[in-house]
């Protein structure tokens, strides 16, 4: 079965994007415009890898990370959020919170590709 | 996956400009409540994406611009900098900016370059307050310092045993060490209790690292900052930097590592210990997948408007032929086909609003470019101006509404410059010091009406004669309508304004702006009082509609009334009008005027025994119109008249129906405009 990957990004461009090229390798993908948004898609069938922008409306990437932590289901699930590289701060931040990793922006879909291959198997 | 990048530049350009326009509304908002937190997050936020994107899609002016602009941003919401109306101009300064390096993505021109680095000089001067957090910058310093000169680190890293389930892969982390420099790396395994109780979820390696780096501990610190908790990581700066990394050293080191229980300690030591002097290199394959790319289904397409109206076309055949297997099916039809002509019916209505709909954008989402300029001008004239919209949800085909901003635009310019007084005038004439500027939009009949109404000292209508004479448009003398003189403000080249300004006077615009609205197959209208204002009213026709009407006949002939402005219908009693002058009608609370429309078309077939009377409501007056008999409800398809028909003064269209008869489609609002002229304003007072 295609492994499930949800993004989560308020930037419709970067949402399809993702899922363009995560589609074409052959995953199924689920997208939410922000945390808030993303949060139902969390109790239907198990996702494999969650990628989140930080800076979003209503709830932000941080908190979703927390939320998504707080379920059993997702302790040891994969997130990985994008970043650009001038938030160090934020990196911490969001390392604390449960992410597993970061992805830089700009990417280009090669790169993703690369980035989820080393976290998901 | 390159050639579909473009798809998405696209893609990206309509989000951005979406972005820009939610930024203005916000950066409007924020001009209220400069303290807003949500506020500047939303544009924060924004910058960052247009920043990222920008930056994802190859809009590298964008990006970069942008970047100064969140960094502003930032300050500003970290509250190291207070946001003032001076930022908030330069902001909608930015906005504008931005537009234009959406569309260049180079910057050709040395104007725009001017303006390009101008601008980033000044969010640079805003930007430069001081920090209160410089450390992030001291250690950019640091690190360009260190930079130069090449170390070796020992690396410790020894991760816990479930550092695996949460998608951890030592691998990565080492092969991104090994990316930083020359690296030498052993894992050692140990299975203390042998394949027994091996679980492969569990991690029972250790890895030692020597690298050869120009980059700095926190660097490597990066690396492993999401393992953190799930090892223990020991970087040590390494004494002797004459260390050479060669092959003999490296079997000596592994034959050390692997017979002896090594720490971090133990092995710093060994090596400070050992120095060799040759040269060795490792490089590590890092394997590029390659792309696949299938393209798949996406959650949007973009579609050209011509496909659109070819659908359009088609739908409206379909609607037509429904009529007509409704006709069948009502008069000769058994059960079954009746049945099956309801559901088809049910279904073509679903798909002919679908499709129609698919078409239609609120006039909201060009109303920001308004409240935008009326900003401006008020900024530039000093004239205070509320800014009133009605209706904006008001729909219109989207061609339509975007063809409609720039003459929309013109107008506001010219109510604000030639409307609205100054302020001490306004006083002197006993109004509010704030001038109102209201743009008002509703639907009338297959038309919606625009309207841009000032309440500022109106247009001199003897100042236009004056001037038409003047220019030799008029003689003098010349009996002429006031709605004449006020028509030759849309000739080319004719103003009235004594001095040219930077906002309007120029004499060009209204005749564009009436060229404009003329295209769309609309109108323009002049209203005006000396001394209270001026009302404006673009009357522009839903294009390619399909609309909800009202089939009534009279005598031979089928007409349809817009659904949307029919009030109610009554049986026409003469009892009803007796004891009132003129065409007055009794609807038992009030009186309405009426037209009989057999006198207004001047048709002479017999009327019906009994006729029928239908109360049409528009722009807040009732007319109720005489007719002989009402049909029913119809979907109509809109059809134009045609060449040699088109110039009709209150028929809009045809449309054909189901049994092939055509009924005309009558423009309520001329015929009610005509009808107020003939009974000369005694209506607007009885009613």
């Amino acid at each position: 079965m295609a492994k499930k990957i949800l993004i989560v990004d308020d930037s419709e461009s970067i949402r399809e994007l993702v899922t363009f090229t995560l589609q074409s390798e052959g995953y199924e993908v689920l997208s939410g415009i922000n945390g808030k948004d993303a949060i139902r898609f969390l109790d239907g069938s198990k996702i494999d890898l969650i990628i989140t922008d930080l800076y979003m409306p209503e709830m932000d990437g941080i908190s979703f990370i927390r939320e998504v932590r707080n379920r059993d289901a997702y302790k040891y699930t994969p997130i990985l959020f994008l970043s650009t590289e001038s938030q160090n701060e934020k990196k911490v931040e969001a390392k604390q919170a449960g992410a597993t990793g970061w992805i830089v922006k700009p990417f280009v879909p090669a790169k993703l590709i690369e980035a989820l291959n080393k976290v998901i198997r | 996956m390159d050639q579909y990048i473009d798809q998405f530049k696209e893609k990206f350009i309509e989000e951005a400009s979406d972005i820009l326009q939610e930024l203005e509304k916000s950066l409007l908002l924020l001009e209220k409540n400069p303290k807003s937190k949500d506020l500047i997050d939303s544009v924060f936020r924004a910058m960052h994406t247009l920043k990222g994107g920008g930056a994802m899609f190859g809009f590298k002016l964008v990006s970069s611009f942008t970047h100064h602009f969140e960094n502003l941003f930032d300050l500003i919401r970290k509250e190291n900098l207070t946001l003032t109306s001076d930022i908030i101009n330069l902001t909608f300064d930015s906005i504008d900016h931005i537009k234009i390096l959406l569309k260049n993505n180079e910057i050709l021109d040395d104007k725009l370059k001017n303006i390009h680095e101008n601008i980033i000089n000044r969010i640079e001067e805003y930007s430069n307050v001081p920090k209160k957090d410089s450390n992030i910058e001291n250690k950019i310093i640091n690190e360009e310092l260190n930079r130069k000169k090449e170390t070796i680190f020992f690396i410790g890293f020894y991760p816990n045993e479930n550092i695996l389930l949460n998608g951890s892969n030592p691998f990565y982390l080492i092969e991104d060490v090994c990316k930083l420099g020359q690296t030498y790396v052993i894992g050692k395994t140990s299975l203390e209790n042998g394949y027994d109780n091996y679980n492969p979820e569990l991690c029972y390696t250790k890895w030692y690292i020597i690298l050869r780096t120009e980059k700095s501990v926190t660097e490597i610190q990066e690396i492993f900052l999401f393992v953190e908790d799930e090892c223990n990581l020991d970087i040590v700066l390494l004494d002797n930097a004459q260390l050479q990394l060669n092959n003999t050293f490296f079997d000596k080191f592994k034959s050390f590592v692997n017979k002896n229980d090594c720490n971090t300690e133990r092995l710093v030591e060994y090596i400070n210990n050992t120095i060799k002097d040759n040269n060795g290199n490792e490089i590590i394959d890092v394997k590029q997948k390659n792309e696949n790319s299938n393209l798949d289904s996406l959650s949007t397409i973009r579609v050209s408007s011509a496909k659109l109206d070819e659908l359009m076309n088609v739908v409206s055949e379909i609607v037509s032929i429904q009529g007509k297997l409704a006709l069948f099916a009502e008069k000769e039809g058994n059960e079954k086909v009746k049945i099956i002509n309801e559901e088809l019916e049910k279904t073509t209505k679903q798909l002919r609003d679908n499709v129609f709909n698919i078409r239609l954008v609120p006039l909201s989402t060009i109303l920001i470019r308004f409240n935008r300029l009326i900003r401006e001008l008020s900024s530039e004239t000093g004239k205070e101006i509320d800014f009133i919209a009605e209706g904006t949800d008001t729909e219109l085909d989207k061609n339509s509404i975007e063809l409609l901003v720039d003459p929309i635009m013109h107008l506001i310019r010219n109510a604000v410059d030639h409307g609205i007084e100054d302020k001490n005038t306004r006083l002197l004439a006993g109004k509010p010091q704030k001038g109102i500027i209201k743009l008002k939009a509703f639907y009338s009949g297959s038309n919606v009406c625009i309207q841009i109404i000032d309440d500022g000292k109106g247009i001199s209508v003897e100042l236009i004669k004056d001037k038409a004479i003047e220019l030799g448009l008029l003689k003098k003398g010349e009996k002429v309508s006031e709605k004449e003189i006020l028509d030759f403000i849309f000739l080319p080249g004719f103003t009235t304004a004594q001095k040219v300004s930077n906002i309007s006077g120029r004499g060009v615009g209204m005749d564009v702006v009436k060229k404009k609205v003329t295209d769309l197959r609309g109108d323009i209208g002049i209203l005006t009082q000396p001394g209270q204002g001026t009302t404006f009213t673009l009357t522009i026709p839903i294009t390619l509609s399909i609309i909800e009407g009202l089939l009534f006949s009279l005598g031979q002939q089928l007409f349809i009334l817009p659904m949307a402005v029919v009030d109610k219908c009554y049986i026409f009693d003469k009892e009803l009008t007796k004891g009132t002058l003129n065409n007055l009608f009794y609807n038992g609370t009030k009186y309405i005027p009426y037209i009989d429309l057999h006198d207004f078309f001047d048709i002479k077939s017999n009327r019906a025994e009994v006729q029928e009377l239908i109360v049409v409501g528009f722009d807040n007056q009732k007319v109720g119109l005489v007719i002989d008999k009402v049909v029913g409800g119809h979907q109509v398809v809109l059809k134009p008249l045609g060449k040699f028909l088109r110039e009709q003064d209150f028929i809009s269209g045809g449309s054909i129906l189901g049994d092939g008869s055509i009924a005309l489609v009558i423009d309520i609002n001329k015929m009610i405009r005509k009808f107020s002229e003939s009974i000369s304003g005694s209506m607007a007072q009885i009613v």
